[in-house]
């Protein structure tokens, strides 16, 4: 081996050491071989005096603790380590895509339920706090309409009429027209004709069920805050504890009474809150819509008789 | 020659080379050699290595034959980690000498 072909195999397996390093080295190995040929040996020889190359550069990387394998190119490919690398790369992006658009479908499917939800709360809270405003001001606008000179409170006005309304619900199947209006003569607060006297009744009819259908809708409201939502906590920390408790229990540790124990409390969670949830939101759906068509019928029925 | 034998005395000698007066590297080796015989490629690695420890440090000087030569000197941890190693040799070899002498006898 000559010379320089010694010398750019070393450099070649060297590349591990910095640039300051292996020039180092080859220099003293350069000058090691320039002085033996000095001192009679041929190039050849001072060459193979060194021994075999690959000891040689073992040896070399063991003086800098590093791993004499480093380098070595057996099995290791470039091309085919950059190509498996890239496939790699590409599988996991189109697996993260698959997986985000899944994710955002499911966003949106949750998102429109939700908002459907609030839309149909908002639309309770309107029509019970539109029913309550609107009797509000039919009243008031009817009472303008018939009694100029008013001097009344509202507030006395209210309580007067809530003694009406409390009269009401037992007469509600027959029509007692004539008798409410003889009450009011006696009141001495008729001259209204009998349409704005209805209109006002229909008013304050819808006033009071206006403050009803919030009124409901607020226990509704406290009640899955403060009743509901702690006992599905509470749930759903029994139903975990229950899980641990019974692997612990396969495991082979001494807790079956506290697993089944666990269990009995995410039961009982569970039927406490179905219940509480049947109390809260009874009331909505057919009851209502038998209330609403009485009502109906009744109005139906007084505007018969006045007719 | 056991190669066990020269690679664990290799250090010793190398150290002991240098304490009379800082060495280029090819003296160095020749030095070695005519003690023990070894491949004189892998003094340098030995030598790379006791630099790296910092047993040893090295400067250039300027020669008249040629590029500029790096010399080694011994530091004062190297002269520590020398006498350390030969203390340990005196020991160690009385102890297998004495044992050959057992077995002899």
């Amino acid at each position: 081996m000559k010379q320089e072909e010694f010398l750019n195999i070393l450099k070649d397996r060297l590349q591990v050491l910095n640039e300051k390093e292996r020039e180092d080295i080859l220099s003293e190995y350069r000058q090691h071989i320039e002085l033996r040929m000095e001192s009679g040996l041929t190039e050849e020889e001072a060459i193979r005096d060194f021994g075999d190359l690959n000891e040689l550069v073992e040896e070399i990387l063991d003086a800098y603790s590093v791993n004499p394998e480093y380098g070595k190119r057996s099995g290791f490919d470039p091309k085919a380590g950059a190509k498996a690398a890239g496939e790699a790369v590409s599988a996991g992006t189109r697996r993260a895509g698959a997986f985000c658009r899944r994710a955002a479908s499911a966003l949106k499917r949750w998102a429109a339920a939700f908002f459907r939800g609030a839309a149909g709360l908002a639309g309770r809270i309107r029509s019970g706090a539109g029913r309550m405003f609107k009797g509000i001001a039919g009243f008031l606008t009817g009472r303008k309409r018939n009694f100029p000179g008013a001097g009344e409170t509202a507030g006395e006005e209210a309580a007067f009429l809530r003694q009406e309304e409390r009269q009401l619900p037992a007469a509600e199947r027959v029509p007692v027209l004539s008798a409410e209006t003889a009450s009011l003569a006696s009141a001495g607060r008729i001259s209204a004709p009998p349409a704005a006297g209805r209109n006002r009744k229909h008013w304050i009819r819808s006033f009071f069920k206006g403050i009803r259908s919030l009124a409901v809708f607020c226990i509704q409201v406290l009640g899955t805050v403060f009743v509901l939502l702690p006992m599905a906590a509470v749930d759903f920390f029994a139903a975990a504890c229950f899980g641990i408790l019974l692997v612990l229990s396969l495991m082979g540790y001494p807790a079956v009474g506290l697993t089944v124990g666990a269990l009995g409390g995410a039961v009982s969670c569970t039927a406490l809150i179905v219940l509480t949830a049947d109390i809260l939101f009874a009331g909505r759906g057919p009851k209502e819509k038998k209330r609403g068509v009485q009502t109906d019928r009744t109005g139906e029925e007084e505007s018969g008789h006045e007719a | 020659m056991n190669a066990q034998f020269k690679k664990g005395v290799l250090e010793l000698i190398v150290l002991l080379s240098v304490t009379g007066r800082d060495m280029y590297g090819y003296e160095l080796v020749s030095e070695v050699s005519k003690v023990v015989d070894v491949n004189e490629g892998t003094i340098y690695p030995l030598l790379k290595r006791l630099t790296n420890e910092r047993y040893f440090e090295t400067y250039l000087r300027e020669s008249t034959e040629g590029p500029p030569r790096k010399y080694y000197h011994l530091t004062a941890a190297g002269i520590l980690y020398k006498d350390q190693l030969k203390k340990e040799w005196q020991e160690f070899s009385s102890r297998v000498n004495g044992f050959i002498k057992e077995c002899d006898a």
